[in-house]
């Protein structure tokens, strides 16, 4: 906490220093763009030959005090711009206010370059362009973005409002959330195209791929216009690259840092290189016997390395070139090597609860994951003028995630043996994992002015992901510990189980293509505007999976070391490996599109009306590679065409405030897997596809209210309900399939056909001088009734139904930063406060065993000042408090805290109200220290 | 305002009707691939695809790939029939009737060829290595017979049935795994189940799995099921009817189990009377403690245990108490422990679980310290040894422990469980329960025969009636 004390006094000297005013004469006034009235923060001001000097804060305002009587000349001055000179004359206590508008020094480039251009990443940008799009928007800046203590465009996604992001194993954001509905119904694009997922079953693409480095702002979308691709029910992530600039400009930045778990325990790593790319069957093909010799446990071997620092670097380099500049080329480059170390202890339910319906657990698994990712993103936007009616765009993105992760697990059964604490069956589990997600995207985009008033452009894009885990390998070992008959507890010998290992292989594919026409013609005097345009995606998926174990021939062969058991003769249970597993499976998907959409301003263009109908053609064929007739639901071919009416008003109740309502249809496609027939044991249950399921249609509606006060580009207020009735919702859910002692999770429409999700979001940006508060509000309902069952007192199972949210989701979320700008100093400073309330992490077919997630607060600080002029250090530490995530059942811990029942007893049960705990990870805090050049 | 207005009401009017017109779920077309339904063949010498009929006395078939019988279809085998199955993912797939009658002078083999004679070790004391027998090593066998939700009928009377338990290629039906497979699988709740007087030797994990239905298993010898997990006879919820007269030799966990898992009011408990039967050193290829090795009662379920021989099996007669068993509606007792070593007389009753002594057990539980609760830890050294059921033939003392002990049955078995004239368990039996019988009696369609309780402790009884092995 002696951070916020420094903080605190931090603020009172700036208070103070703000009001010790004399009595003599101030200037004051808004220094703001002549063009547009955005204000300018970080503006000189000051009488020419005097010492009088102030810097414009963020809201653009200066003070000048003290000013002795006479003529004076006021400059001020921003780089880019003109300066501003006018005489003042001073007299005695009187206040003077002078406004400023600056003028742009840079020369006009050619029309079609676009007018008067905002500065590229900034707020005042981002503002901007909420307030003039056509769908409803929430965007972060890069400036901002820079700010904050997030390194993945995921972290960055919980800071907007509306957003809750679901983490990975090591508590960093991969998936977002929008409005409350889960990733499934969201879908990312990247410069408004959508890129394709590394995911091995989904279609959501994992946003921590990205590094913030590379982008100019992220989107977030909430409804959906025409033009726009249909399937989002909870909104858009659009991440906006890095574009040409209009001068040379040059960014550099350089960083290090630590996880403060590193310094608690030293960090595993492994040997990847002894990784094999391919297993035996991929080798040799499927009719080999595969032999020990085939699997060398080299990879395995974990060696440990006391705290090993990050280091994160990034480049950008943008210009124009040619005699009148029109060809502009930007690059950006980022890589971060990261290692983090989290603590996890999970109690895993028993298939099926007690009388009464009482928690049951089968296991408690005390894991503990390292992780290492190293990061790489390059990205390219080079953009041609050809003429003043012609460009061509071409970008290339890729991207590189590295993740290398050492997950050990020991495993306690939680059964007759284990008659109280320290007792039980004990297993240790060591996976070594590499994974690998490569995402590359070239698009080439062309706009051409056909006609006075009829502009056509044009996209054509080629996506590639790809995740490769090789060889990802888990060596078991394990012991009793045993009460005796002296009531002592006997350890037993620690026996070597044996090895598995697996290999898969995603790659996901596809060629867009999109053309749009625009005419803006005026009827009666009024601007109105048509686009028409279609889309044709042709996407291929393909993976690939198999696996192999051994156990020991000696089945009680002593485990001292890996290197002492790595050479004792072992069977390998499935020689051939899995042939004919579900996760080796194939999809081919092709969509067609086409819509036309209209814009006609009403009432002196208070009123705009955007409206217009798309249509989709789906057409999705999958099917199991291993093609055997024996077998029901091999493949599945789907086709359905979705009308998509949308309409969005806005009207201008000011110069300042809109009011928006807006409707739209939409659909959610299931994930590629899902509609596999697959069958594989999961964590709990078997786990089953499901080839009948339908895709979700829903309709939208949404109401906003919006202030961007003027002369003040970096405020907003933003206050939204929105409602959403969907039809065919898809959840993870429990069926029998008419066996009645089995128990399957298979994704399903949920019965009743039905879920309505509606809520209300509040973001709110103010600035006092070089102060600035910023927050956001979200809250959500939804509710669906799922058949569940229930154990009755007898224990026995009657079937019940539960009303419950859907799966994930938060009724609040919620963000709070404060900041402080001074750019006389050079400094920036940032407390970000993230609220996630109470949601449902993992489903239980059983009527309240559901496990939530309580509500979690991660608090980050981060800061900036400039040394010398455009080079600037930074620090960032994400997850001051280091919170906890913790997940819960809603019922109380009491019958596993009884010390008179030790077989019952378990460990952890502490929470401060009573509740069961049934997951707790730490993630530990993560300094940064960097240091940021930049030119521009 | 009123300007503003109006035009808004149109066009939400309109928005409306759009929205109505619109409203449809579900998609234009959807196909999925199904099973082609194949008219059955007729039987050939070698067996695969869809077949029915009848395969003929005395004749040796070749299995070569998966058999389907066709819901309302029956495969019928006659006796002294071989099937020689020689792909390891072949399997029955039945949705309809099997029915496999072999005799004591000819039984049925479904085996797999060149897996007899030294792949069988029968050697009680010797610690070979369970991996490398091809008992358990699924490399070499084949996945089993696989009924599905729909076959009414399964009936297997003397056959052999060996090796099976091979992990599928593909998911064989919905929601079963490709691995592990059972040589037996059963999962109709409304369907009958007989296994009688039939040998099952070696699989990988559970001998027989019941995912429900009306059962009888009555008489047969099971050898070698399971190899370091798998109980032998595995009965889930809706799973009703009798396990008796069954020898079990060297399981890896339990013999019988019962266990009411995925319970529902809807169907019945799970309900099973096992008795008389023979249980030899059941439970040790079973490395974790928290299993039972040869009769387990395990959540909600129900049912009676009286008769039944353990002989240095790892832990005794398991009632479990967590996820607890219907212990208001389970009765046992005149049940016979005998232990070669201290770990297994400190087993009889084993410890963590509510299992409750009773004074008809053998021996006497009254060698319980005084204030002994039911799942306490407790010393019994004097047992070890003591009440010797006085086998015919088979070495007892035997040592206990190791990673196998097992015996055979097999051209000949060199071992006999049937008990010495002089035997302390000749006339213990408790006879005054009927058996809950829930299949029909019938040579070929039911049940041959359910028999009684009998007065002898174990399979064999001396008046020559129980397990005819």
């Amino acid at each position: 906490m002696r951070l916020s004390v420094k903080y605190t006094s931090l603020l009172f000297i700036a208070y103070f220093s703000l009001i010790i005013n004399g009595f003599s004469a101030t200037i004051r006034g808004i220094v703001s763009e002549k063009q547009n009235g955005e204000p300018i923060a970080g503006a000189i001001v000051m009488l020419d030959s005097t010492a009088f000097v102030a810097i414009t804060g963020l809201d653009g305002t200066y003070t000048l005090n003290n000013i002795p009587v006479g003529e004076h000349l006021l400059k001020i001055k921003y780089p880019s711009y003109k300066t501003f000179s006018q005489s003042v004359s001073v007299k005695d206590d009187q206040p003077i206010v002078i406004n400023a508008g600056l003028e742009s020094a840079v020369s006009q480039l050619s029309e079609v370059l676009i007018t008067a251009k905002l500065k590229t990443g900034s707020d005042e940008e981002a503002r901007s362009i909420e307030k003039n799009s056509d769908p409803l928007m929430n965007i972060i800046s890069a400036r901002t973005i820079e700010l904050l203590p997030d390194v993945t465009v995921a972290n960055v996604m919980q800071r907007v409002s509306g957003v809750q992001v679901q983490r990975n194993a090591n508590g960093e954001a991969r998936y977002a959330a929008i409005r409350g509905m889960d990733k499934r119904y969201n879908y990312t694009t990247v410069d408004g195209v959508k890129i394709a997922s590394p995911d091995d079953k989904g279609r959501y693409v994992p946003l921590d791929v990205f590094p913030v480095e590379l982008v100019d702002r992220v989107e977030v979308i909430k409804s959906l216009t025409p033009s726009m691709e249909g399937d989002a029910i909870g909104g858009v992530t659009n991440l906006v690259m890095k574009q040409a600039p209009d001068h040379f400009v040059i960014s550099a930045t350089a960083a290090t840092g630590y996880n403060e778990n590193n310094f608690d325990a030293s960090f595993s790593k492994f040997n990847q290189k002894a990784t094999f790319d391919n297993d035996p069957a991929k080798l040799y093909g499927t009719a080999y016997q595969a032999k020990t010799s085939d699997f060398p446990l080299g990879s395995s071997n974990i060696s440990h390395v006391q705290a090993p620092p990050n280091g994160l670097y990034s480049l950008s380099i943008g210009d124009r070139f040619l005699k009148h500049k029109q060809l502009g080329v930007m690059f950006a480059g980022s890589y971060q090597n990261t290692f983090k170390q989290t603590d996890n202890i999970f109690f895993k339910p028993a298939a099926q609860p007690g009388a009464n319906n009482l928690a049951q657990f089968d296991d408690i698994e005390i894991r503990k994951y390292a992780t290492q990712e190293a990061r790489t993103g390059l990205h390219t936007n080079i953009d041609y003028i050809i003429n003043d009616k012609n460009t061509i765009d071409l970008y290339g993105l890729f991207l590189n995630l590295n993740q290398l992760e050492d997950r050990n697990i020991s495993d306690t059964t939680i059964g007759p043996n284990r008659a109280g604490p320290g007792q039980g069956v004990v297993s240790y589990k060591d996976r070594t994992a590499m994974r690998v997600d490569k995402i590359a995207s070239f698009k080439l985009k062309g706009k051409h002015v056909l006609a006075n008033k009829l502009i056509l452009d044009w996209t054509g894009a080629f996506n590639k992901s790809t995740r490769d885990v090789p060889d990802m390998t888990e060596i078991s070992s394990g012991q009793n510990f045993i009460l005796d008959t002296n009531h002592v507890i006997q350890k037993s010998t620690l026996v070597y189980k044996g090895w598995s290992k697996s290999w898969e292989k995603t790659s996901d594919q596809d060629f867009q293509g999109f053309v749009n026409l625009t005419y803006t013609p005026s009827i009666f005097g009024k601007d109105v505007e048509f686009k028409a345009g279609g889309m044709d995606k042709n996407k291929d998926r393909y993976n690939y999976y198999n696996s192999y174990s051994a156990s020991p021939v000696n089945t009680s062969l002593p485990f001292t070391t890996l290197a002492a058991v790595a050479d004792s003769p072992m069977l390998i249970s499935n020689s051939l490996g899995d042939p004919g597993n579900a996760l080796t499976y194939r999809v081919h998907e092709n969509i067609y599109a086409a819509y036309g959409q209209f814009k006609i301003f009403f009432f002196d263009n208070k009123l705009e009306a955007l409206g217009g109908v798309r249509v989709e053609h789906t057409h999705l064929y999958d099917s199991l590679s291993e093609n055997s007739s024996a077998i029901n639901a091999v493949a599945g071919t789907y086709d359905y065409t979705d009308v998509l009416p949308s309409l969005h008003l806005k009207y201008a109740l000011t110069e300042t405030q809109n009011l928006r309502l807006s409707y739209y249809e939409s659909i959610n496609r299931p994930g590629f897997f899902e509609l596999v027939n697959y069958s594989f044991a999961g964590e709990e249950f078997t786990e089953i596809g499901n080839p009948y399921l339908n895709h979700s249609i829903a309709q939208n509606f949404d109401a906003r209210y919006e202030l961007f006060p003027k002369h003040k580009g970096k405020e907003q207020l933003l206050a939204g309900i929105f409602y959403k009735n969907i039809d065919d919702p898809i959840e993870y859910l429990i069926t029998r399939l008419d066996k009645p002692s089995a128990q399957y999770l298979q994704p399903e429409n949920v019965p009743g056909g039905n879920a309505i999700n509606y809520g209300a979001e509040l973001a709110y940006t103010k600035y006092f001088h070089y102060f600035g508060i910023t927050g956001n509000y979200t809250y959500t309902h939804s509710a669906i009734k799922v058949n569940d069952l229930q154990a009755n007192a007898a224990g026995l199972l009657v079937n019940a139904t539960e009303t419950r949210p859907l799966q994930g989701q938060a009724a609040h979320v919620g963000n709070l930063s404060v900041f402080y700008k001074n750019p006389v100093l050079g400094l920036d400073a940032q407390v970000s406060a993230q609220y996630t309330g109470r949601h449902i992490a993992l489903l239980s077919e059983y009527v309240g065993l559901d496990y939530y997630q309580k509500g979690t607060t991660f608090l980050d600080f981060s800061c900036e000042k400039r040394i010398v002029n455009r080079l600037s250090v930074y620090a960032k530490v994400h997850n001051l408090l280091n919170t906890p995530t913790i997940l819960e059942l809603n019922a109380s811990n009491s019958q596993f805290t009884n010390s008179k029942n030790p077989a019952l007893e378990l460990p952890y049960q502490n929470l401060a109200d009573g509740k069961t705990l049934v997951e707790k990870s730490l993630y530990g805090r993560n300094y940064l220290v960097g240091l940021r050049y930049k030119f521009n | 305002m009123k300007k503003f207005i109006f035009p808004v009401i149109i066009i939400c009017t309109l928005l409306q009707s759009m929205f109505i017109s619109c409203k449809r779920t579900g998609n234009d077309y959807t196909y999925v691939s199904k099973t082609p339904i194949i008219k059955a063949s007729a039987i050939s010498d070698t067996l695969h695809g869809t077949i029915k009929g009848t395969l003929l006395a005395g004749k040796t078939y070749y299995m070569d790939s998966a058999v389907t019988i066709n819901a309302g279809d029956t495969l019928f085998i006659q006796s002294g029939v071989t099937i020689n199955v020689i792909n390891s993912y072949a399997f029955f797939h039945v949705n309809g009737t099997f029915i496999s009658i072999g005799t004591s002078t000819a039984p049925n083999w479904i085996t797999v060829p060149g897996l007899t004679g030294s792949n069988k070790q029968d050697n009680p004391s010797a610690a070979a290595a369970p991996s490398t027998d091809s008992a358990f090593t699924s490399a070499r066998s084949w996945c089993g017979i696989a009924c599905d939700t729909s076959c009414a009928l399964l009936v297997i009377k003397w056959t052999h049935i060996e090796f099976a338990g091979h992990n599928y290629n593909i998911s064989p039906m919905p929601g079963v795994l490709k691995s592990p497979s059972w040589p037996i699988y059963f999962s109709n709740h409304n369907g009958h189940m007989i296994l009688e007087d039939s040998w099952l030797y070696g699989s990988v994990d559970d001998g027989v799995r019941f995912a429900s239905g009306n059962i009888c298993v009555m008489r047969n010898t099971f050898e070698k099921v399971s190899f370091t997990s798998g109980d032998c006879l595995n009965a889930k919820q809706a799973t009703v009817g009798i396990m008796a007269y069954n020898l079990f030799v060297g399981t890896a966990t339990n013999g019988t189990k019962a266990s009411n898992k995925g319970s529902s009011t809807t169907f019945p408990e799970c309900q099973l009377d096992m008795y008389n039967n023979t249980y030899v050193n059941g439970g040790w290829r079973q490395a974790s403690t928290a299993h039972g090795s040869d009769i387990d009662f395990e959540q909600n379920a129900r049912g009676r245990a009286y008769n039944n021989l353990i002989v240095n099996c790892k832990a005794g007669l398991r009632v479990v108490s967590s996820p607890i068993a219907d212990t208001a509606n389970l009765r046992y007792g005149y049940n016979y422990f005998y232990g070669d070593s201290i770990a297994v007389v400190n087993q009889f009753y084993p410890p963590g679980n509510i299992t409750i002594p009773q004074p008809t057990d053998i021996p006497n539980p009254s060698y319980l310290p005084t204030g002994y609760v039911p799942g306490a830890v407790y010393s019994a050294d004097a047992l070890v040894g003591q009440n010797n059921p006085l086998f015919v033939n088979y070495p007892l003392p035997c040592p206990y422990g190791y990673t196998i002990n097992y015996v055979g049955y097999n051209n000949p078995s060199p071992y006999n469980f049937r008990l010495q004239a002089s035997s302390p368990a000749i006339g213990k039996g408790f006879t005054g329960f009927t058996p809950n019988n829930v299949v029909p009696i019938d040579p070929i369609y039911g049940a041959t025969a359910i028999t009684p309780p009998g007065q002898d402790i174990g399979c064999y009884q001396s008046n020559g009636t129980g397990n005819q092995h």
